[in-house]
């Protein structure tokens, strides 16, 4: 099983999300290679927890212009967000 | 919905807009511009009183009576300018959060930081001025008191900061500034266009001196640390205050929000202000007194909470992580607490906190809470009592190892301290990670039962 820990920059119009996943609690971290979009690699990246992910929360780090404050989130709680732009939207509450 | 989803509902969004509001990003993020020197100059400070009888005996036969003076002239270049690194980060912060050039802010803020400040050094009888000794009180114009820039002038920095911050950053963006013709070179041109906002926030300074020595007879930075730093003191340096950083910091983290980040952007001037402040008395009475009316000292500091507070990473996890590496029983855990140790013992425990997991594990939520208020507490008192010595100017970066890094900021005591909080942390946890510990071998001779069923078949 994977255990997701993602890396948001840039700001909420113009970001960039990093997808690393670990099977070894975080300790090795390895890219996960989606292609396209930010939207696009968000519904990958989301198909990919659902199926590999593991139960416990994935662990985001911001450091956007606009926030700097890294959250978790439980996994349920993220695939149930399907817009990159919400998922954005959201850290920031 | 749960207790715990109405909390993220009601709770976090206004934290977290706090949290990512432009002022406190500004402070968090231009306040550890003073990280550095105060590392550097506790080394050198380590080095000068090094907490081992008979140490400057030996250093002086060495090197003479005067072996320190050297050392204490860093530790005096370190800290004695914080407040104004403080002021040119936060300034500088603010402006280049906002895309605005953060050199010319921070200069400005320093500038305008020095305008508000005492320009004169009291001299008291019997001060020793050009080598005379003086026999009446007086006041030495034209110097810069290195006591209000450093621990004293703190929160007066952050003011300062955001309001430089802020004009500049005014002007810039509605383009109210001289602009240079196309070709000029960039370094140039920037320099033309702080020249309005400039003038603008000089002049602002000029006369938030005049209201001050007119009212007050003193001085801006005299009158925020006499109202505001000196109560913002008193309110978070208590038993309150030993018991709320570390709910703070854990309770958040449990969230998922980085507890720790949140608490120190918000008190990381105060905690300076008070190392700094007790480094003063240590110079000048020799004695740190932190309870009775005598109370001369500040007990909550910077390595209160980098050093008692969240050693082994927040929550204290060490604790949780040597309970792993000990009794662990299910590979899962025995893998986890194997991979944690080392990083653990470095204060970074994201993997434990993930992967255990802790946040947002209800199970987790009262170890995690209580352990660091306990050791809030413990460290509280055992200065409180005098059982361990206060915490001066000498600190030890958060990375740190639990033991070393209480060793280096109070000394042998501190160390035991820190043993003591670890093997409390170590019997809290327990309990909690053993039942845990039970559920992963019940789930692993489960997967281990259907994976041979599954060759079976």
């Amino acid at each position: 099983m994977k255990t997701f820990k993602l890396k948001v920059t840039g700001t909420k119009d113009k970001f960039k999300i990093e997808y690393n996943y670990s099977t070894n609690f975080g300790f090795t971290l390895n890219n996960c290679e989606y292609d396209g979009s930010e939207q696009e690699r968000y519904d990958k990246f989301l198909v990919d927890l659902k199926t590999n992910g593991e139960s416990g929360p994935v662990n985001i780090k911001v450091n956007m212009s606009t926030q700097n404050t890294g959250r978790g989130f439980k996994k349920e709680d993220i695939l149930k967000i399907k817009d990159v732009k919400d998922f954005i939207e959201r850290l920031a509450r | 919905m749960s207790k715990v989803d109405t909390i993220q509902e009601k709770m976090l969004p206004p934290v977290m807009k706090f949290a990512n509001s432009k002022i406190i990003r500004a402070i968090s993020q231009g306040i550890i511009i003073t990280m550095p020197l105060t590392l550097i100059g506790s080394i050198f400070l380590l080095i000068a009183n090094f907490p081992i009888p008979g140490w400057n005996a030996w250093m002086a036969g060495i090197f003479g009576a005067s072996w320190a003076d050297p050392l204490n002239q860093v530790v005096a270049g370190t800290f004695n300018i914080l407040a104004l690194a403080a002021v040119f980060g936060i300034a500088s912060q603010y402006s280049k959060n906002e895309d605005c050039d953060p050199v010319f802010a921070g200069i400005l803020g320093i500038v305008s930081f020095l305008i508000v400040s005492p320009s004169y050094l009291a001299i008291n009888i019997g001060d020793k001025v050009g080598g005379i000794k003086m026999t009446a009180v007086d006041k030495l114009y034209g110097v810069i008191p290195t006591g209000w820039t450093s621990g004293k002038g703190m929160i007066a920095a952050i003011i300062v900061g955001l309001l430089t911050g802020y004009i500049y950053t005014w002007f810039i963006k509605r383009d109210i500034r001289i602009k240079m013709p196309e070709g000029v070179p960039e370094g140039v041109a920037n320099a033309f266009s702080t020249l309005i906002p400039g003038v603008v926030i000089i002049t602002c300074s000029m006369l938030v001196y005049i209201f001050f020595a007119v009212v007050t007879n003193g001085t801006a930075i005299e009158w925020i640390y006499k109202m505001l730093e000196i109560p913002m003191q008193g309110l978070t340096d208590s038993l309150g205050g030993a018991i709320a950083i570390p709910f703070i910091i854990s309770f958040f983290w449990w969230f998922g929000v980085h507890g720790a980040v949140l608490v120190g952007g918000v008190m990381g001037a105060i905690y300076q202000a008070n190392c700094l402040g007790n480094q003063t008395v240590l110079n000048t009475s020799g004695t740190l007194i932190a309870s009775g009316a005598g109370r001369n000292a500040h007990i909550i500091a910077q390595q209160f909470q980098d050093n008692f507070l969240t050693m082994g990473g927040s929550g204290i996890t060490i604790g949780l992580v040597l309970a792993m590496v000990l009794f662990a029983k299910s590979k899962r855990l025995k893998t986890l607490g194997g991979l944690a140790l080392v990083p653990g013992l470095f204060n970074i425990n994201e993997p434990v906190l993930f992967g255990f997991a802790i946040v947002l594990n209800p199970f987790m939520f009262i170890p995690f809470i209580i352990v660091p208020i306990i050791s809030g507490l413990l460290t509280y008192f055992a200065i409180y009592t005098g059982l361990v010595p206060c915490f001066t100017a000498v600190q030890a970066i958060w990375t740190t190892p639990p033991l070393l890094s209480g060793l280096i900021v109070a000394g042998w005591r501190g160390m035991i301290l820190q043993a003591v909080i670890i093997a409390i942390a170590t019997a809290i946890y327990f309990p909690f990670f053993k039942i845990q510990d039970a559920q992963y071998v019940k789930e692993e001779a489960q997967f281990t039962i259907e994976g041979d069923d599954s060759v079976d078949m």
